[in-house]
């Protein structure tokens, strides 16, 4: 166990920095308010720029092309596990 | 002095277009290394571009330089913009710039020259690692200052990721590069293992992940012109990943004699970081719905629309591979490769990409010189990155099935030899992306928007 402390260090270190920032945000109302802060990404100067949205074939396009990445994603790695499984 | 001139958002402009030159480089070291693979004597032994010098120059160029230097340029921009007050001291924000530029320039010279440290992601010599520590305090020193004057008496989401982020990526980076220890940068035996992987999955999970959720938490509402669904749930999945994510990177090395209550934790661990995960990519998705035309038109968002498709293949992923039984067919081949792609390229690489072309254009005043260029780039980076992924999978597949057979590596080397020729075929996409991304970011930093656009975009405009 000695001989791991200096990793066990250092998770200690993160969450003790992670405790620490997390009683801040308490102790200073970090937490409140939370419907306000949902719309702190929009500012005034989107009201100057126009709204464009993308053409139907064009939507089509982009939708199929990150939809067959998704399935790709999935068909490897229902593969992978079938494989695993298959040699267990 | 001209190379630290204060002007507004200078230093955001500045690492984007670092960023773009350091694309470049990074996927000229990648093709190189995929062309060694498919013809191991082309270059003949020639020192400097020998395999095991340009491979870490390629991982911590793409890391560091290109979707480093994104990230941090359009975190430097969305602290102020979300705090509603102007960066704290833009001069410092130059001196950190270029003390970055330096030190990736440093390290990555120093390793072409054959001196490295030879841990995986943390290569680069003592020199270099200061360099970069001191340009992450720095950052997050002007950060930090930003964030305590903000207009808003509670920080948004992204402020919290970014600044976590920095603090995490510093704690990391000194631990990770052993920098109590200059001449070796690493500790000894089995433990300097773990440390290194706690290292290597942090550099990823704790720098690059929080910097592009931050990216994705700004730009998705912005395109959606809506507000966040939920900025509760937001903070449970930045919490919740501050808490699993330091301890997970043992699962890299799961094969080796490292204590069962330590794989424990790491397994464990990866397949808990499905909550944070899903608490983003559902609250984004709740923020776009109906919305997705608007996401389909602007370029910025639509890099940040297929980073985080990658985003949720990749923690899907990631959590199955975890687990041993998978790893016994996924680890230590071409898989994990597909997988390391797929998170630091296919999911950060694209959200950084997205926050440049976003930002850039608010920044400059006027439109990116050519959405059409971006619009070709994007395209070769998608179809590129699915190919590498699908051929690199597929690889991997065979060779962890071939050495469950009992096959040696060398029996493999054949059959593989065709998904290798394929993914260089692939590189050659993202090197023509990034030699078009490094030009679109030049002129449109440097001059007016192409004159055919703009004509082009009025015609439509008047036909509408």
């Amino acid at each position: 166990m000695i001989y791991y402390s200096g990793w066990l260090y250092l998770v200690a270190i993160s969450l003790i920095v992670s405790i620490l920032a997390f009683f801040w945000g308490v102790k200073t109302g970090q937490f409140s308010d939370q419907d306000r802060a949902r719309y702190f990404a929009l500012g005034q100067d989107l009201l100057s720029e126009p709204v464009e949205t993308a053409s139907r074939r064009k939507q089509r396009v982009h939708n199929g092309a990150l939809l067959g990445i998704i399935m790709l994603g999935l068909i490897v790695l229902a593969t992978a596990l079938a494989l695993s499984i298959h040699r267990q | 002095m001209q190379l630290l001139k204060v002007e507004e958002n200078g230093t955001a402009k500045l690492f984007f277009l670092s960023s773009a030159f350091w694309f470049v480089l990074g996927t000229l070291e990648g093709i190189i290394d995929a062309t060694d693979m498919v013809i191991p004597d082309l270059f003949g032994g020639i020192p400097w571009l020998v395999f095991s010098r340009v491979r870490p120059m390629h991982t911590t160029t793409m890391i560091f330089g290109f979707v480093g230097s994104a990230l941090l340029g359009a975190s430097i921009y969305i602290i102020p913009a979300v705090s509603r007050t102007p960066l704290w001291n833009e001069r410092v924000g130059k001196v950190s710039l270029w003390i970055w530029n330096i030190s990736i320039a440093v390290g990555l010279i120093t390793l072409d020259l054959g001196y490295s440290q030879g841990r995986e992601y943390a290569e680069w010599i003592w020199p270099a690692d200061i360099g970069i520590l001191l340009a992450f305090g720095l950052i997050f020193l002007n950060c930090i200052q930003t964030a305590v004057r903000r207009n808003e008496k509670v920080m948004y989401v992204s402020s919290w990721y970014i600044l976590a982020g920095l603090v995490y990526t510093w704690i990391i980076y000194f631990f990770g590069n052993a920098v109590w220890n200059p001449s070796k940068g690493a500790i000894y035996g089995l433990p300097d293992g773990i440390l290194a992987w706690f290292y290597g999955h942090g550099v990823v999970g704790l720098f690059l992940t929080p910097l592009a959720v931050a990216i994705s938490y700004y730009i998705v509402p912005r395109v959606a012109r809506s507000p966040l669904y939920s900025h509760t749930l937001s903070l449970v999945g930045f919490w919740s990943i501050l808490v699993i994510y330091t301890h997970i990177g043992t699962h890299h090395i799961l094969q080796t004699p490292v204590p069962t209550w330590l794989k424990v934790l790491a397994i464990s661990g990866s397949i808990a970081m499905i909550i944070p995960v899903m608490t983003v990519l559902v609250n984004l998705w709740l923020t776009m719905r109906g919305r997705l035309g608007l996401f389909h038109q602007d370029i910025g968002g639509k890099f940040v629309m297929a980073g985080l498709v990658w985003y949720i293949l990749t923690c899907i992923q990631g959590p199955v591979q975890a687990l041993p039984i998978v790893q016994r067919m996924t680890h230590l081949n071409n898989w994990v490769i597909a997988h390391s792609h797929m998170g630091v390229f296919g999911f950060s690489g694209t959200i950084a990409l997205g926050g440049l072309y976003y930002i850039l254009p608010r920044i400059t005043g006027r439109p990116i010189y050519s959405t059409r260029l971006a619009d070709v780039q994007y395209w070769l980076l998608l179809l590129g990155m699915a190919g590498f992924f699908g051929v690199l999978t597929a690889g991997g597949l065979v060779q962890g099935n071939s050495w469950l057979n009992g096959e040696t590596v060398y029996r493999t080397l054949p059959m593989i030899h065709v998904y290798f020729s394929l993914r260089a075929a692939f590189g050659v996409l993202f090197v023509g992306a990034a030699f078009i991304g490094l030009y679109n970011v030049i002129r449109s930093i440097a001059g007016e928007p192409r004159q055919r656009e703009i004509q082009t975009e009025k015609a439509t405009g008047q036909t509408q």
